[in-house]
């Protein structure tokens, strides 16, 4: 166990833990937009920065990727910090002028108005979707392109991806929502990425129920008998109750 | 080439080149550094050889091309020695003189003869120079006198001497405390204690080390890594295996920038001869010591100079910046601990291995010892490559090494550090040029660029260029770098179209303060510089594009108008023709006119009046 | 056979108890759903399935050994817990829904509105706190049981006995009646 000491309060945790981790135990509130618990840490939105003092030098640090060090001193709420989260939210604002939840965390952070003309983009670059797909996932269908102003994420080329299982991560993960998953008959269409994928028919009751690509890759991965991966989960569930009834009555 | 057993080998056959070149009695060496080679510097080598050949004096004249000599100026370099007869400005049909003036001794032809600027006063040796006389070479003491493809001239500059003495007479330890004991800084430009560098790799767990040379150079005007580099590799190289030796590293890695062919041509050769000779590879110089060499040439973005990116970009993935720590001498390259030094950093350490860490810090100024070289580039007589002792006045390196401003202007400022530097102003050029000094006016050391500026630059400009600059190298991973730049840029680009205003500043100043305070990776941290400084020390310039609607420089084109006085007009007709808006009028010989209406701003008029006729303000 | 063979209960440490149905006793009545919704923010983790739409068959998580969702899962979001129960880790949770589709027995859901996979923890807190689980307790046909396999047998063996001895009982009757 490491103690460090946050906004003037001692605090213990696991070694390797994050300062943000340490932050949380003690119940206070960093914002974060580019942190996920289940990936790996990537410091990219700058909103968790918070100030470490270690033997009398001061730095900034993204608290989502400092590990903790004994006889840390962090100081999450100083003023210039404030005014590091207010423009970086506003700048946020200003690049997805359109965002919910992003317009929302930048009046808790204090912006007030936007000195800046829109961009007109959905997504902030936070890039948990591509650690999803490429770290988790481990189909890289998406990445980052380009750089600087331009970067955006996409699949290679832009175009239809070969590799996309269509499991939905990335949408789901999407601090904006900016990522849209439809099922559309036989078909489930991710517009963003230009992708389409062909959905399984359950083998009962014909009932589309999930990408075949996905179906596909758990038939190589896990030795659940593949017959019943083609099937739906209601239908399985329904073909598990006749079993169960038959055996207990 | 023939492996070397050990170092009595070694030795052996750095007498084998020491009488070689003693045999000749004139060398005569060209310059092939980028800028002599862009001026025809291989041209006028083979005009050399070939009036060497018709003198029929092959055998006592010996034509020589090396890398860059430094005096950019006065491309294309060649100088003659025994004496050090300077020719500048070289082209093939002088070369038969050349040979002459070189073998005879004098006279240099008027036309390669090199001149005072300000006297006028003909000057003969390459040490009377004052750009080389104000400069204390070390680094580039030999760079006149090494073809960077023949290793047996390295070794007649005692070249790889150091290499064996680190490994027959001295233990790691001792060569990581001599490093120490030099108080070396890195180069790169955040000039972290070398020795401590290497300490903490050293200690850092790890089966396999790396040792990493950071030649991805990107700032605009900077290619003092790159000469070294093209003239000089092995001396790099042997850096290197020095560190690997004091680190415990059996591998290392030059990233070299895919844009600069030569210095990867140059380095790969190299590294194949000192493979030969067995000075890499297994079994150096039969001492037990194994350190080999690889090139990975970088596709050239500005951000791989930040080793965590850099890294990245080795390991195959995009060159993005991740947060330290870890720092890569604890999880660097591949998880293993890794030591990264820049260039010149690397070409230091023979040096101090050799002569001894006193010897290096016996020059410089309080924390910063030893020499530094900045290429000296802009509105200054002498431009070109220039070593100094670290703390330095940029009073000397500006005035005294680089000769002063051009004829008829007044220098206002320098941009030290590159886009991650800042602007200092002609008022404060006492300061001296070592990392803590120049970090107290706003500025940094960085790798060594060094711009110069006069009357006719425009700091809201020169603000715009280094912000357009870094709009476009930045990764765009985090927020700050990403979405702060750009919108720094947009400000700045409403003040020089002259609708800024007071609250601009203030804006400038928070999106700055930001960018350099939450930003994730060095170029993001120091992007906002060139603003923050020149808002410091040229503020004035600033109010007047906000307030009088007037760039002083004359440069920003919303804020200029171009006319003709007509006093001096002599009604040539050369501006309306030169004019691709054709909107002067005139009749020949009458004064022209130009209708601002239609008028562009391009100053093609401005180049075509050989009367100083067409007025810009 | 449907389904490959999966091991019950966990081969190490304690014996671990687990919800059982007595799917006989089982009206379908629904009280089970209600009280795990209750239990876990309005979401129910379990299922009633109606087989050949007359039987009602109360479903939930069988904590598999080698619980395929557990395997599976890319971002490590769903382990075991110390009581033996598999759960989901709601902040880990990436969405892939891979659970959802490789359970033999269609047993994980995946909530849109959370953003994360949910499925039956056996009621970490209750079960913690000495209780059984919202729905063993709320069932009123006492058609569910939370026992350790072995208690579980040992009962279902004595209610089967039971009903040998009941119909044995009945049958001599039945003889007797005839005989006189």
């Amino acid at each position: 166990m490491i103690r460090i000491e946050i906004d003037g309060n001692a605090v213990e945790v696991a070694e390797g833990s994050t300062v943000l981790e340490a932050a949380r135990k003690l119940g206070i509130d960093i914002p974060t937009l580019c942190h996920h618990a289940g990936l790996t840490p990537y410091g990219a939105c700058r909103l968790c920065v918070v100030e470490v003092e270690q033997r009398g030098r001061k730095r900034i640090e993204s608290s989502c990727t400092r590990p903790v060090e004994p006889d840390m001193v962090v100081r999450t709420d100083t003023d210039d910090l404030r005014e590091y989260r207010r423009t970086t939210a506003e700048l946020l604002v200003a690049q997805c002028p359109d965002s919910k939840p992003i317009r929302e965390l930048a009046e808790r952070l204090g912006v007030q108005n936007v000195r800046f003309e829109g961009r007109g983009m959905e997504c902030i670059l936070c890039g948990l979707c591509t650690r999803a797909c490429q770290q988790k996932i481990g189909t890289p269908a998406i990445s980052f392109i380009h750089r600087g102003v331009d970067r955006k994420v996409a699949t290679p080329f832009e175009i239809q991806s070969d590799v996309c299982i269509g499991c939905g991560a990335c949408a789901r993960v999407c601090p904006t929502g900016c990522i849209a998953i439809e099922d559309m008959g036989n078909k489930r269409v991710l517009r963003v990425f230009n992708t389409e994928l062909e959905l399984q028919a359950c083998s009962e009751c014909g009932a589309y129920f999930a990408p075949q690509r996905m179906i596909d890759r758990l038939k190589t991965e896990t030795e659940v008998t593949e017959g019943l991966l083609t099937r739906c989960p209601a239908c399985r569930r329904q073909a598990i109750g006749a079993v169960l009834r038959q055996a207990m009555r | 080439m023939s492996r070397l057993a050990g170092v009595t080998d070694l030795d052996a056959r750095r007498k084998q080149a020491l009488e070689a070149h003693e045999a000749a009695a004139t060398v005569i060496a060209v310059c092939d550094g980028p800028g002599c080679n862009a001026a025809g510097s291989a041209k006028v080598a083979a005009a050399l050889r070939r009036a060497v050949a018709d003198a029929g004096l092959e055998g006592s004249v010996q034509i020589k091309t090396t890398g860059c000599h430094g005096f950019c100026q006065c491309a294309p370099v060649v100088v003659a020695y025994g004496d050090g007869l300077f020719f500048r400005g070289a082209t093939p049909d002088q070369a038969p003189a050349i040979v002459e003036a070189a073998v005879n001794g004098q006279p240099i032809p008027e036309s390669v003869l090199y001149r005072h600027p300000a006297t006028n006063e003909p000057i003969a040796l390459e040490r009377d120079i004052p750009f080389y006389a104000h400069q204390e070479r070390r680094l580039l003491k030999h760079a006149s006198h090494i073809d960077p493809l023949q290793v047996a001239d390295y070794l007649a500059v005692d070249g790889y001497a150091a290499l064996a003495r680190a490994l027959t007479e001295m233990t790691p330890e001792a060569v990581l405390e001599e490093v120490k004991q030099s108080a070396l800084r890195g180069r790169g430009g955040a000039g972290f204690p070398t020795g401590m560098k290497w300490e903490l790799c050293r200690r850092a767990e790890g089966d396999q080390k790396y040792v990493i040379c950071n030649a991805d150079e990107g700032d605009p005007g900077a290619f003092m890594d790159r000469a070294l580099l093209e003239g000089n590799p092995h001396s790099v190289i042997e850096g290197m295996a020095i560190g690997g030796y004091a680190i415990g590293a059996s591998r290392g890695i030059m990233y070299i920038r895919a844009e600069y062919p030569l210095a990867v041509r140059n380095a790969a050769l190299a590294i194949e001869v000192a493979r030969e000779m067995g000075l890499l590879g297994e079994d150096i110089l039969g001492t037990g010591f194994s350190f080999d060499l690889d090139i990975v040439t970088g596709a050239g973005a500005f951000v791989c100079g930040e080793e965590t990116a850099l890294i990245a970009s080795i390991e195959g993935f995009a060159g993005e910046p991740r947060p330290r720590p870890p720092f890569p001498a604890q999880r660097g390259l591949f998880g293993k601990p890794t030591n990264i030094n820049n260039v010149e950093t690397w070409a230091n350490i023979p040096l101090i291995i050799r002569h001894g860490a006193a010897w290096f810090s016996e020059i410089g100024y309080e924390r910063s010892r030893g020499t530094k070289i900045f290429s000296l580039v802009g509105e200054v007589q002498n431009t070109g490559l220039v070593e100094v002792p670290v703390g330095m006045t940029l009073n000397e390196i500006v005035f005294e090494v680089g000769g002063g401003p051009k004829p008829g202007r007044t220098i206002k400022a320098v941009q030290t550090g590159g886009p991650s530097g800042g602007c200092i102003p002609a008022s404060l050029f006492d300061v001296r040029v070592d990392y803590e000094s120049l970090a107290q006016v706003g500025s940094i050391m960085g790798s060594g660029g060094l711009i110069v500026m006069d009357d006719r630059t425009c700091i809201v400009d020169v603000a715009r260029y280094y912000l357009r600059f870094l709009k476009s190298e930045s990764c765009g991973k985090c927020t700050p770098c990403r979405e702060g730049v750009p919108r720094m840029l947009e400000v700045l680009d409403r003040i020089a179209s002259g609708e800024g205003s007071d609250a601009d500043i203030d804006l400038l100043g928070q999106l700055g303060r930001t960018v350099k305070g939450a930003s994730l990776c060095g170029l993001g941290q120091t992007a906002a510089n060139p603003v923050l400084s020149s808002i410091r020390h040229f503020r004035h310039e600033f109010d007047a594009h906000i307030h009088e609607k007037r760039c002083p420089a004359a440069v920003c084109t919303a804020l200029i108008t171009f006319h003709i006085d007509a006093e001096k007009c002599t009604g040539c007709t050369a501006c309306a023709r030169a004019c691709p808006q054709q909107c002067i009028t005139g009749e020949r010989k009458q004064p022209h006119v130009i209708d601002p209406e239609r008028c562009i701003k391009c100053g093609a008029c401005l180049d075509a009046c050989r009367f100083d006729a067409v007025v810009k303000e | 056979m449907l389904l490959r063979p999966l091991e019950r209960s966990s081969n190490e440490g304690p014996e671990l108890k687990r919800v059982y149905l007595v799917p006989n006793r089982c009206l379908g009545c629904e009280e089970c759903i209600e009280a795990c919704k209750r239990e876990h923010d309005w979401v129910a983790c379990n299922y009633i399935e109606w087989v050949n739409r007359i039987y009602p068959v109360q479903m939930v998580c069988n904590h598999c050994a080698e619980a395929p969702c557990e395997l599976i899962c890319p971002a490590g979001a769903i382990h075991r817990t110390e009581t033996g129960a598999v759960v989901v880790e709601d902040d880990k949770c990436i969405g892939c829904t891979l659970c959802n589709i490789v359970c033999p027995f269609g047993i994980p859901k995946f909530s849109e509105e959370d953003r994360h996979a949910i499925k039956c923890d056996q009621c970490a807190e209750r079960v913690a706190a000495g209780k059984e689980p919202a729905c063993v307790e709320a069932c009123p046909m006492k058609a569910l049981t939370f026992a350790e396999v072995e208690d579980y047998e040992a009962e279902r063996r004595e209610r089967t006995a039971r009903r040998i001895l009941e119909v044995g009982t009945c049958l001599r009757r039945f003889v007797a009646k005839k005989e006189s």
